[in-house]
C-alpha cells in the first residue's frame, strides 16, 4: 500500500503548515488549496486520497467545494472531512448531509484528528476507532 | 517509544511550537490594519466589513487551532455578527447598535491579541 496523499484545503498559511507537519509526522503525504477557486483543480491534479476542508474560504466556501466535488464523475469518491471553527450544531448536518465523510470543530485534537482521517481513509481497526467529539458520516 | 521516536515526536513539537509562535506573530504585525478597518466602518464606511469578516475568519480558526483561546473567542464574535450584519448583501446597511455592538467586539479582540504571549502555552 502506497503513502496516501491528503489535500488541506485552508485559506491561513500557518494552520496549513501545522496540519501538514502533524500529517507528514504520521507517514502521509500532502498538497495544499488556498481557496474554492483553486480547490477542485488541485484535486484533479494531485488525486489525493482525502481532502480536510476549512468551511470559511476566499471566492465561495466549503459547502461550495462540497457540491462541486460531489457532481464530479472521479472526484466524488474522495472523502471530505471538514475541519473548522463555526459552531458544529449549525453547519455539521449541512457539511454531512452535502457529502463529507466527517465533521471536526477547531481546535482539535491530534489523536482524534488522525483517528478520523485514518477512519475515512477506511485504515482504522474497530478498537482504534474515534471519540464521540468527531461527527462521522 | 524508541529512543527514535522520542527525537521525532521532540521535532514535531519544536515544529508546531514555530509555527505557533508565527501566528501569534503575524495575527500581531495584522494589529494596525485591524484598528484603521474598525475606525473606517465606524466612520460608516462599509467596504471594510467583508475585509474585516475574512479577518476575523482567520483568526477564529487560527487562534482555536494554535490554543489562543480568548483571541479565537473574540474573533469567533466579530465573525458571527458579520456573517448576520452581511449576509448576503452586496451593500450591507449596519444599524447603529449592531455598529456599536461590532466595534465593541473589534476592539476586545485588539486588546486579546495584544496581550497574549506563546509562554506557559503548549
Amino acid at each position: 500500500m502506497g503513502i496516501k496523499r491528503i489535500l488541506i484545503v485552508d485559506d491561513d498559511p500557518d494552520i496549513r503548515e501545522g496540519m501538514h507537519v502533524r500529517l507528514k509526522y504520521s507517514g502521509f503525504d500532502t498538497c495544499f488549496a488556498t481557496d474554492a477557486l483553486s480547490c477542485v483543480a488541485v484535486a484533479r491534479k494531485e488525486e489525493p486520497d482525502l481532502i480536510i476542508l476549512d468551511l470559511g474560504l476566499p471566492e465561495g466556501d466549503g459547502f461550495l467545494i462540497i457540491e462541486r466535488l460531489k457532481i464530479h464523475p472521479t472526484l466524488s469518491v474522495i472523502p471530505i472531512v471538514v475541519v473548522s471553527a463555526r459552531d458544529a450544531r449549525a453547519n455539521q448536518e449541512r457539511a454531512i448531509k452535502a457529502g463529507a465523510t466527517a465533521y471536526l470543530q477547531k481546535p482539535v485534537d491530534n489523536a482524534e484528528f488522525l483517528a478520523v482521517i485514518r477512519k475515512a481513509l477506511g485504515e482504522l481497526a474497530p478498537a482504534e476507532e474515534p471519540g464521540k467529539a468527531a461527527v462521522i458520516a | 517509544m524508541s529512543m527514535d521516536d522520542v527525537d521525532k515526536e521532540a521535532r514535531l513539537l519544536g515544529q508546531l511550537a514555530g509555527i505557533r509562535e508565527s501566528f501569534l506573530r503575524r495575527t500581531q504585525g495584522d494589529l494596525p490594519l485591524l484598528r484603521e478597518l474598525l475606525a473606517r466602518i465606524q466612520a460608516g464606511d462599509s467596504t471594510g466589513l467583508v475585509q474585516l469578516q475574512t479577518y476575523a475568519h482567520r483568526i477564529h480558526g487560527g487562534g482555536a487551532t494554535f490554543d489562543f483561546a480568548a483571541i479565537s473567542e473574540s474573533a469567533g464574535q466579530v465573525e458571527n455578527l458579520l456573517d448576520v450584519l452581511i449576509g448576503t448583501s452586496a451593500a450591507p446597511v449596519v444599524e447603529p447598535h449592531d455598529l456599536r455592538r461590532l466595534v465593541e467586539c473589534g476592539r476586545r479582540l485588539v486588546l486579546e491579541i495584544g496581550a497574549a504571549t506563546t509562554q506557559g502555552s503548549p
